[in-house]
């Protein structure tokens, strides 16, 4: 993506903007409190907007890629006809965090990669991202930091740093910079020196708080090759419900199940797509009843590999943001990437 | 194409399963234009004989009704269990694990002895079922998907993951998350209800049966880890699951 020119706007005038938007009926879609964790919601006052964790249970995905997703329908008389649904609506997603700019980011070059993905492409296209920076670390699970995800990629239109009574703005797009065109102001050196204050002070920070990834981050694709048989996975895997909480809440799993349902005159039907997982014990089931990924631990070990071992060579690039959903939503506490991966790495150099 | 005939049967249970059928509104009518609905007692006093698809409601707990289900399942081609009570025993199956003597005496009283009632089993236990659709009472859109898929031959959908999937899917705050932790059978609960019970803050109790692999082991350490007791961990298998042992 061509580097657009960074800007600086007030605070006061950019959520008023937004808070105009909302009342002209615009959807956006931030992060707001749900009982004692977050979610995203519509809001209707970017008052609302929770601008610092704890994190959301589910990720953004959800708006690009829902969890049910009508893809067609049919109607089979003497001849079949097919309505493909391609669809999709004009919507803000504010407050967007990094780790999730990056999950997003990944999920882009996924469903646009081979066979065209039109319904998550065409939801893309008419999705409008503006991101914000954290200053302090979302929750104890999270270790974004470990994963070089503090800052987004690409893939935001707008991506805001907190800097007292101004936002510091990253363009990433047109739509991004004609949104704020009338409030931006250039930046000068001051608010470069600024940020970059802000930035050391933040890592920092996180470097301080979230727990250390001992193996060196481009070493993990290594590191699960050669400990593809460790008794890891089984201790781990033998506490496993295959509950696949760990797939649901993770920003970059991205797996679904197609089903057919008719109706009960059996001429009209949909064929729609679900939220999916590879720790679901039929994941891997075939036609013919197989299940070819037999075993808790094996299951475990697929998921961990895909992370931060088979994308992460394929896209050159971790598919664990360290957003900390999985470590929190699993309730044996055995799916965390990062505790993995120290584990694998402790007993491995003995 | 013919209409298959369909009936609806009902053993011990409340007859919500049945309810829930008739509440179908809309779909309701569907459902009498596709099939031709030749016994149902919630809807209509006719009973012919010749169904080929048997909806069957609630648990088997006296000797005769051992002698009707295996009526029903001579004539129809396709038994469907409908329900928890069908599917598992039910609620009605926690007089299981209390004396007998009381349960009888509790519930007919002085007249005990002119009911010939035996443990509350689910209806597999004595004749062969194809499908089971299940959940207490059972869910509408559940229920006319499956009945679709009978009807075109197909085995219906039903999941064998557990409730979690669906309470993620809804982005529910965990019951184990909460500020005050509520246990919840999710983790070892089939799917396919929407994880209703979390979504309004209750925990789920497990109507929809057990998954065919389920991590007890794992469960029983999380509920241990939020201070449950082996009994109240009974409790929670006894109110829809206390016949796990004998079948999932
Ligand atoms: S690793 Fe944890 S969250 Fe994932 S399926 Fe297993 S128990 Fe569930
Ligand atoms: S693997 Fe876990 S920590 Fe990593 S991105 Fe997915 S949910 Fe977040
Ligand atoms: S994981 Fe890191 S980037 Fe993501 S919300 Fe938490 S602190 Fe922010
Ligand atoms: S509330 Fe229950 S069903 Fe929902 S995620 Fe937690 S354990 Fe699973
Ligand atoms: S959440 Fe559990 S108890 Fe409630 S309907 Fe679903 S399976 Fe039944």
């Amino acid at each position: 993506m061509k580097k657009m020119k960074n800007c600086v706007v007030t605070k006061r005038e950019l959520l008023d903007l937004i808070d105009r938007k909302i009342g002209e009926g615009k959807e956006v879609i931030a992060p707001a409190k749900q009982e004692n964790q977050a979610n995203f919601k519509r809001i209707k006052s970017t008052r609302e907007i929770l601008w610092e964790g704890p994190q959301t249970v589910i990720p953004p995905k959800a708006f690009l890629f829902p969890q049910e997703e009508e893809l067609m329908e049919y109607e089979v008389n003497d001849e079949i006809k097919v309505k493909v649904k391609v669809e999709g609506k004009p919507i803000i997603l504010l407050g967007i965090h990094p780790c999730d700019m990056n999950g997003t980011t990944l999920l882009d070059k996924v469903f646009a990669e081979n066979n065209l993905d039109e319904h998550y492409l065409k939801k893309r296209e008419f999705v409008t991202i503006i991101g914000a920076e954290c200053l302090v670390p979302c929750s104890t699970e999270s270790f974004c930091y470990r994963k070089e995800s503090v800052l987004p990629l690409e893939g935001f239109d707008l991506f805001l740093t907190d800097m007292g009574k101004n936002f510091f703005v990253e363009v990433g797009s047109k739509k991004g910079k004609s949104l704020i065109s009338k409030i931006a102001r250039k930046t000068t050196p001051s608010d470069a020196k600024k940020l970059r204050k802000i930035r050391r002070v933040r890592d920092n920070l996180f470097d301080k708080e979230q727990r250390k990834l001992k193996p060196k981050l481009e070493d993990l694709p290594k590191l699960l090759r050669e400990n593809y048989d460790s008794p890891v996975w089984d201790e781990h895997g033998s506490r496993c419900f295959n509950c696949g909480s760990c797939n649901m809440v993770c920003p970059t799993c991205y797996c679904f199940d197609v089903r057919d349902y008719m109706e009960l005159n059996l001429k009209r039907g949909n064929r729609t797509r679900f939220w999916d997982g590879c720790l679901l014990t039929d994941f891997t089931k075939v036609a013919s009843g197989e299940i070819f990924r037999e075993g808790r631990g094996a299951r475990l070990r697929h998921r961990t590999n895909r992370k931060d071992w088979y994308l992460f060579e394929k896209w050159e690039r971790s598919f664990c943001t360290g957003c900390g959903r999985c470590g929190k939503a699993c309730l044996t506490k055995i799916v965390d990437p990062l505790d993995i991966e120290n584990e694998l790495y402790d007993r491995w150099k003995r | 194409m013919k209409k298959p005939k369909v009936g609806f049967f009902e053993f011990t249970c409340c007859e919500g399963c049945q309810l829930t059928v008739l509440s179908l509104g809309d779909k309701l009518l569907d459902l009498f234009e596709s099939v031709d609905i030749v016994n149902f007692r919630e809807a209509s006093s006719y009973k012919g004989q010749d169904y080929e698809i048997a909806f069957i409601e609630g648990s088997i707990s006296t000797s005769k009704d051992i002698e009707r289900i295996k009526e029903i399942r001579a004539r129809a081609k396709i038994c469907v269990a409908l329900g928890a009570c069908a599917h598992l025993g039910g609620v009605n199956a926690i007089r299981n694990f209390q004396r007998q003597s009381d349960v009888r005496w509790r519930t007919y009283g002085d007249k005990a002895w002119l009911f010939d009632s035996i443990l509350a089993q689910p209806i597999d236990a004595v004749i062969k079922v194809d499908h089971v659709i299940p959940e207490c009472p059972i869910d509408k859109k559940e229920f006319l998907r499956a009945t679709a898929s009978i009807l075109l031959g197909k085995k219906p959908f039903i999941p064998d993951y557990p409730v979690c999937v669906d309470c993620k899917m809804k982005a529910n705050v965990c019951l184990f998350h909460k500020p005050n932790p509520i246990a919840c059978m999710g983790p070892v609960t089939r799917a396919g209800c929407g994880a209703v019970c979390p979504s309004v803050g209750n925990a789920c109790e497990g109507c929809r049966g057990l998954i065919p692999d389920p991590n007890l082991s794992a469960w029983e350490e999380v509920l241990k880890e939020h201070g449950l007791s082996i009994e109240d961990i009974l409790k929670f298998y006894h109110m829809y699951n206390g016949l796990m042992g004998v079948r999932r």
